[in-house]
């Protein structure tokens, strides 16, 4: 077989190295360009603040990018995160649970929930966006409900010291110690483990999978709970970071994420898609946004950079010929005939 | 002035060949036959002429004007037109819209179903095929009449140069096609007939081009017409044609491991009864839809059987599911018929698709171990006669045979000693069906009780010791391996068995 | 009478009928529990209220049957709102009207060539663009505020014999109609559902693409101005809720989303459902936080049952052409003579 030489020449130039490295590339650039506006950029301080953030969006994009990879979508994030945070913030101020009573109990409900929307997605062949939409707003009002007449209740304060980048090791944010996890955790599920690879291959092609004697219904539905933990654990660390279970907590973390496994180039219902591109390009889509916070431009003016960004980011970062979008019936049959 | 001349054409993708500079003409009023394995650059040549692909070097020439290469519409203009091997119709438009789509009639701006349906009427007529119901969606016709209306849409354009690519594949009877291409010939049409089918191409084509490697290696007449000598330059070397041998005879006391009884799904089967014994390859023959797909399925797990029994070595198949029914004693294991949707994960490796079924035993506390993955599937597809190189790209670059091959090299894996093989060779080259042969004997060799459907007759022949003919969703004839005949499974296939034999007899 | 049927058939599709009497019992719901009845004028308040959704899902259902996600609606819906609101105050306000619809197409139109000339994915694009055209109805409009012609608001919200919006919907409905069977149309359809096929037959599938992006964006115009008209003044973060909105009124108009299918009067029926529930569950005493709720149940169980009836219909279509391809046979069989 092939050399040694033609496989790290083959390894090299796989999207699946070639992508994150661009991106990288793209989110150090931006940083840099981010001098124009404020003598503060770049710094450490700066690139603290980012790889902070990016944390939140990553989490939330791994959760989305498993059920992207799959053909759907979730939308149900901001809801979880509510229902999530409330349910932690209540046990411990209210209920007088101890943190991690409250935690699991907060991890359990958002698997249940994923267990449910999973179940609905993928014994009836509902689309994943409606249903996830419709429990998103469930849950919203379940969150509500929960805290009736009492103002946001307050979040216990390991959480806070965890996340809100008050505890450092090393005088470094802890949440940044957690970034580099999640993203060699979601490695290995993605991409090592039994689960991450029976996404993919039901993504790939259903059919082909359930002849070849996979669960479909069984990954399907465990897709989801993967998405609504994700969801779930985003939204224990949001509380920390924010203090405080407001109900709008997740809202603005919802497209983040989508555009994070948008540019990291994964093509929904394909089974195409690597965790890696999509954890750079989230340190690049933060990155962006926190350079455009430091324009001091109008909230306008800001929504209307980050878009062209992303835009820009989308030309640039186009996948290779081999990936064609709307997946050609005839195929390119490209070594032979 | 020839009608086409193709010079010189290359097309690379990347470091592989698909045309080598292949140089061919055609002349006007000819059947001319293009045949070759896949890999050989027939499909590459299709595509080219029909404006999908743009080749890298080299030049067409059509009725003397140069061919603008990437464009569908300027291959039309030119006079050529195609009918694809893989059906280029559109299913949730209906038949009419579907032969007038690129030139429906309006009026004030509004496409009326009346005329559109009439003028497609016309046209159906004027072809020979106004049995098909043009207000039907194409989705809801039989695959051979989607064939035809594929055909008459090629046709129907009059062209200068017809392409037809594996037109039979699907079509019970040749003599509607053969009719019409003599007549189009007649009258001037150069007809390209792309087949794996020399019988065929022997009955109907004028002359014929051999393709290897992506370039032209030989050519034959009508008149000097030699099966092994074309096959032989097709692959290079010279084979048998003979079907591989039984190794060990079967032995009278080997055990049964298949049984259903009187297995009924929907309405297309009527109550099936057959047994197949471990080591025995039991063909299943007919003409397409008269159940095959329905039962095999139902056997398999994949859908539900409305009543029934199956038993797998003695104990009751569980077949709510293909896992389940995988794990069913000794198990019951699919070859599925439609390659492309149901067979492969085409965006993913050869390796991961072959090593699909023995995920846990290259897994350690839930993690992939890469190496141990590409060492089993490697072994697998060794045996299978897929070549190595193509282990690590995707399946969906590969040929129709080595495709083929990784969905044997998983199905082995997968360990499954009952086998329910559908029409595993279709659509694959001459060489790549030998290696599925002996694929097949070898499974049968080590025990496995194989069930076969095949649409080609002498292959069933070749492989099976007994061979059941399906019609109207049951078994109506059954003959063991010494007494089979093509007629005879023809004859039963059409409808006429003997008295002797009712429909349900338990074998 | 079969024509009658036929006809009725054709114009309803399935998933349309569903929605349609999902709407019904909800309008029962409502009519029964409102007090003192419902009137015209809350009649019109709901329609008028539901045209602009209306509107502008039906250009999302033009994506969507050619299978792409466009989630710019909100976006232009926002932007015409904010214009109309707050610039052209001295040119008549029908010419602004053409003005916008300009607009919404020239956008639609850009889509489009990002993603056909770009070889983006819609869902990506319009995502972009959804934010960039906030950010701009953003810096032109910092807080709610401006002032719609007077005549516009009594042409849209008035009523004539029958309220306004329902002529209005209604004519969307003819036109939806008349669409479907245009040479465009047709291609839309073959587009979303195989579109390798349609470009070996010679059609331009850019073309299809960019035509069907372009006219969505023309109904997200007209669904900012009917929003204008609704709300009487301009706000650059109304759009917000539609990108949802507009994609719950598909679903629960039956309208699947693989591409090659679907209903614009199914989406004008989902739309006013979406609109109704909240009024609906107001008169029965369900209000504040729990009106979520029970809405995201009422959306889970309309599209439940649209589910379940799928696939039993799906089942029925198999055996349909399994017995087709035995019907051909017999045929053959009959037919020949060995």
């Amino acid at each position: 077989m092939n050399t040694d030489a033609a496989a790290r020449r083959n390894l090299l130039t796989s999207p699946g190295f070639v992508r994150p490295v661009l991106l990288m590339s793209l989110a150090i650039g931006v940083l840099f360009l981010g001098r124009f506006y404020s003598d503060g950029l770049p710094s450490w301080i700066a690139a603290q603040a980012i790889l902070t953030q990016s944390l939140f969006v990553a989490v939330l994009a791994f959760g989305q990018g498993l059920v992207m990879l799959i053909g759907g979508l979730d939308l149900s994030m901001p809801g979880v995160i509510a229902i999530s945070a409330t349910i932690v913030a209540l046990g411990t101020s209210v209920w007088e649970w101890p943190v991690i009573v409250a935690v699991i109990v907060a991890l359990l409900a958002s698997a249940f929930i994923g267990l449910f929307s999973g179940f609905l997605i993928a014994r009836f062949q509902i689309p994943a966006f409606i249903i996830t939409l419709a429990m998103g707003g469930i849950l919203t009002g379940l969150a509500i409900g929960l805290t009736f007449g009492r103002k946001a209740p307050a979040a216990p304060d390991v959480v806070v010291t965890l996340f809100s980048g008050i505890g450092k090791i090393f005088g470094i944010g802890i949440p940044i110690f957690v970034f580099l996890l999640v993203g060699v955790l979601g490695y290995i599920i993605q991409a090592k483990s039994t689960f991450g690879r029976q996404a993919y291959l039901i993504g790939s092609s259903q059919p082909a999978a359930r002849i070849a004697g996979q669960p479909v219904l069984r990954i399907e539905i465990l897709v989801y709970v993967a998405a609504a933990l994700s969801s779930g654990v985003a939204g224990i660390m949001l509380l920390g970071f924010s203090g405080n279970a407001q109900l709008s907590l997740g809202d603005e973390w919802l497209i983040p994420a989508i555009a994070a496994v948008l540019v990291g180039g994964t093509v929904i219902g394909s089974g195409m898609g690597f965790w890696q591109s999509t954890f750079t390009a989230t340190v690049l889509l933060t990155t962006i946004i926190v350079v455009i916070q430091a324009t001091g431009f109008p909230t306008g003016v800001k929504s209307v950079l980050y878009g062209v960004v992303i835009l820009v980011a989308l030309l640039l970062t186009r996948p290779d010929r081999n990936w064609r979008f709307g997946k050609s019936r005839i195929p390119q049959q490209a070594l032979e005939g | 002035m020839k009608i086409l001349e193709v010079s010189n054409l290359a097309k690379y993708y990347g470091d592989a060949v698909a045309l080598n500079g292949s140089n061919l003409t055609m002349d006007a009023g000819e059947v001319h036959a293009i045949v070759g394995e896949n890999g050989a650059g027939k499909s590459t040549l299709v595509k080219v002429l029909s404006g999908i692909v743009v080749p890298d070097v080299g030049t067409v020439t059509i009725a003397g004007e140069e061919l603008e290469f990437g464009n569908p519409r300027k291959s039309d203009s030119l006079g050529l037109s195609t009918a694809f091997q893989e059906l280029s119709l559109i299913s949730n438009l209906s038949v009419a819209e579907n032969v007038l789509i690129s030139d429906l009639p309006t009026r004030f701006g509004v496409v009326t179903r009346r005329a559109v349906e009439s003028r497609a009427r016309e046209i159906l007529q004027e072809w020979g095929v106004a049995d098909i119901d043009v207000s039907l969606k194409v989705a809801a016709l039989s695959l051979s009449a989607k064939q035809r209306i594929e055909i008459v849409c090629a046709l129907n354009k009059k062209p200068k140069i017809l392409i037809l690519d594996e037109p039979t594949a699907a079509l019970p009877d040749t003599a509607w096609l053969f009719k019409h291409i003599r007549l189009m010939r007649d009258a001037g049409t150069c007809v390209i007939y792309i087949s794996h089918k020399l019988a065929e191409i022997q009955e109907i084509c004028d002359r014929g081009t051999i393709m290897r490697n992506g370039a032209v290696v030989g050519e034959f007449q009508k008149e000097n017409f030699n099966h092994e000598e074309i096959i032989s330059t097709m692959i290079g070397r010279s084979i048998s044609l003979a079907f591989p041998a039984r190794e060990k005879q079967l032995p009278t006391e080997a055990a049964t491991i298949l049984v259903a009884k009187d297995v009924k799904v929907g309405r297309q089967v009527a109550g099936v009864s057959l047994e197949v014994r471990a080591g025995e390859i039991v063909g299943i023959a007919g003409l397409e839809g008269q159940g095959q797909r329905e039962l095999f399925y139902a056997l398999a797990g994949s859908i539900k059987m409305t009543s029934g029994t199956v038993t797998v070595d003695g104990q009751v198949a569980k077949l709510k599911t293909p896992r389940t029914a995988l794990r069913s004693g000794p198990g019951i294991a699919l070859v599925p018929e439609e390659r492309k949707r149901e067979g492969i994960f085409a965006d993913m490796t050869s390796v991961k698709n072959i090593s699909v079924p023995a995920l846990s035993q290259f897994t350690i506390a839930g993690i992939i171990r890469n190496r141990t993955e590409w060492r089993l599937s490697a072994k697998a597809g060794r045996e299978n006669h897929l070549p190595e190189a193509f282990l690590s790209r995707n399946v969906g670059q590969l040929s129709g045979g080595n495709q083929q091959k990784t969905v044997l090299a998983r199905t082995a894996l997968a360990g499954a000693q009952v086998l329910l093989m559908f029409d595993p060779t279709r659509g694959i080259d001459p060489a790549a069906k030998l290696e599925v042969y002996s694929t097949l004997r070898k499974s049968s060799g080590e025990g496995a009780g194989i069930l076969l459907y095949s649409t080609e007759i002498p292959e069933l022949l070749g492989l099976c010791d007994r061979i059941l003919v399906m019609y109207g969703g049951e078994i109506v004839e059954s003959f063991s391996s010494g007494e089979a005949t093509e007629e005879k499974i023809m004859s039963a296939a059409v409808g006429r068995h003997t008295s002797a034999m009712s429909p349900g007899d338990n074998r | 009478m079969n024509t009658i049927r036929s006809i009725g058939h054709r114009i309803v599709s399935d998933g349309s009928t569903r929605a349609a009497i999902i709407l019904l019992v909800f309008l029962a719901v409502w009519a029964n529990f409102q007090v003192g009845g419902l009137n015209s004028s809350i009649i019109s308040g709901w329609l008028v209220l539901s045209l602009p959704l209306a509107t502008a899902s039906i250009g999302v259902t033009l994506a969507i049957i050619t299978k792409q996600f466009d989630l710019s609606a909100a976006g232009v819906i926002t932007l015409t709102n904010v214009l109309m609101a707050t610039s052209f105050k001295d040119m008549s306000v029908w010419l602004v009207i053409i003005l916008m619809l300009l607009m919404g197409a020239a956008i639609g139109l850009i889509n489009g060539a990002f993603v056909v000339f770009g070889k983006l994915p819609a869902i990506a694009v319009t995502l972009a663009t959804l934010i960039i055209l906030q950010g701009v109805a953003l810096i032109l409009l910092e807080r709610p505020g401006g002032s719609v012609d007077a005549d516009l608001i009594s042409f849209v919200t008035g009523t004539s014999i029958v309220p306004r919006p329902l002529i209005i919907l209604i004519v969307l409905v003819l036109a939806w109609l008349i669409f479907k069977r245009t040479k465009l149309g047709i291609y839309m359809f073959a587009v979303g559902q195989d579109e390798e096929a349609v470009h070996l037959s010679g059609v331009s599938v850019r073309k299809v693409r960019l035509a069907i992006f372009t006219i969505a964006g023309m109904l997200y115009a007209l669904a900012g101005v009917f929003l204008s008209a609704a709300i009487q003044s301009g706000d650059a973060t109304i759009g917000g809720s539609y990108l949802l909105q507009t994609f719950a009124a598909i679903a629960i108009g039956g309208t699947a989303f693989i591409g090659g299918s679907g209903s614009a009067i199914g989406t004008i029926f989902g739309a006013l459902t979406l609109m109704i529930i909240p009024k609906m569950l107001f008169v029965v005493g369900i209000s504040d936080w729990s009106q979520r709720i029970f809405t995201g149940v009422l959306i889970i169980l309309a599209v439940l049952i649209g589910a379940i009836t799928a696939m039993r219909q799906r089942v029925k279509l198999n055996e349909v052409a399994g017995e087709m391809e035995q019907a051909e046979a017999h045929q053959l069989v009959e037919g020949s003579d060995r």
